[in-house]
């Protein structure tokens, strides 16, 4: 006999195997909008909102670090997947300098990132700011996400549903467990659980009931003696 | 049939917005100044340091500035297109020597071919830094109000020239 999934209890609830294909749709989907988050780098969430180095009294080395670290947060644009800070390209030891120029003329960090951005654009910036334009790099991930958990409950799980209630094949014969019976066997059934022995004969003789044997012996999976 | 459409035709969308991407140059970086008003290009002349050059001079006209240095390939290759501009656009070609030496440009282009009006030398990359330049060699278009138009980042080659430069000077020169 050939397997086949048996469908659950009441063909309301899917099947587990259906179940874990959803579950595992929403995990990827979840990693898929986590990963495609514009993540910002470390440095860039942690500006802080003290003012800069302004003062005359200012160190070298306290610009040094301010420019490194500002540089850590602005990618280089020749040497794409490093920062300004690591790239050891000719225009990023340039922005180094010029960030270092604009630090000692008293400029902010917010005045330096307008600067590098109005030159270079939204790429010199790890994370790109909320605009209309960049909305769709935001909050696309999680459209996606939301477009797949629709469809797995709105397509996949109905399918599942009426899959589970799909009747079994007309071919179904009575004495074999793992097949549903019909209306009329399961009725034929129900008589026989519940019948007396001396009324086994009008169960068998009842619409529904299978074609006897002509013997009239009730039950014939009995093996001859 | 309507039910199992639906996630096809979602496949197919995605499919198309994929392959769209796939066409896209990764590595494009889109100029930051396109259509915004040029940024003022004042330095000393190349061939001579006692002089100051100015694009304030060039305001009313349509331009182009070539971005060069005697160390970039491309820029070997692409010169003989420059000077092919410069004689068919019938615009000023200003060019911007880049963190070159002043001599090796110079003997550069006494070597190859002057097609510049003229060309300011920036050997810290300074003026590079305020017009976005990343790359070498790098041609700028300039509309009469100031505004860049276009930028090509790369040498220009002869399908950039006909079918992109020269169509669009032609356009805003009117």
């Amino acid at each position: 006999m050939a397997e086949r999934l048996t469908p659950g209890a009441h063909g309301r609830t899917p099947t587990p195997l259906l179940r874990t294909l959803r579950l595992l749709c929403l995990v990827m989907g979840l990693l898929v909008g986590l990963g495609a988050w514009p993540w910002a780098s470390p440095d860039a969430v942690a500006q802080t909102a003290v003012a800069q180095t302004s003062t005359p009294s200012a160190t070298a080395a306290a610009r040094d670090a301010e420019t490194q670290r500002i540089a850590a947060t602005l990618r280089c644009v020749v040497c794409q997947n490093q920062s300004i800070a690591d790239s050891q390209s000719g225009l990023a030891i340039d922005l180094r300098g010029q960030i270092d120029r604009l630090l000692a003329q008293g400029r902010t960090e917010s005045e330096i990132r307008a600067y590098m951005v109005q030159r270079y654009g939204d790429y010199i910036l790890y994370q790109p700011t909320l605009r209309p334009a960049t909305a769709l790099l935001w909050f696309g991930p999680f459209a996606l996400l939301a477009l797949g958990l629709w469809v797995a409950w709105t397509v996949v799980g109905p399918a599942a549903r009426r899959a589970a209630d799909t009747p079994p094949p007309s071919d179904a014969r009575p004495g074999h467990s793992d097949m549903v019976a019909d209306d009329g066997q399961r009725q034929f059934a129900r008589r026989l659980l519940h019948a007396p022995a001396s009324s086994l004969e009008e169960a068998w003789a009842a619409p529904g009931a299978p074609s006897a044997p002509a013997s009239g012996r009730a039950l014939p999976s009995e093996p001859p003696p | 049939m309507k039910r199992t459409a639906l996630p096809l035709l979602l496949f197919l969308a995605l499919l198309v917005l994929l392959g769209v991407g796939l066409t896209r140059d990764p590595r494009a970086v889109p100029a930051a100044l396109l259509h915004q008003s040029a940024p003022p290009l004042q330095a000393a002349a190349l061939h001579d340091p006692q002089v100051a050059v100015t694009s304030q001079d060039l305001q009313g006209r349509v331009w182009l500035l070539n971005v060069w240095a005697s160390w970039c390939a491309g820029c070997r290759v692409e010169h003989p297109l420059v000077a092919e501009l410069a004689r068919s656009a019938k615009v000023p070609v200003v060019g911007l020597n880049y963190k070159d030496d002043r001599r090796a440009a110079r003997d550069w282009l006494a070597r190859h071919g002057d097609p510049y009006t003229w060309v300011a030398h920036d050997p810290q990359g300074l003026l590079g830094i305020d017009w976005g330049v990343h790359a070498t060699p790098t041609t700028y278009v300039i509309d009469r109000h100031g505004a860049i138009r276009h930028r090509h980042v790369g040498p220009i080659t002869p399908e950039v020239l006909n079918g992109t430069l020269l169509p669009l000077i032609r356009s805003l020169d009117g």
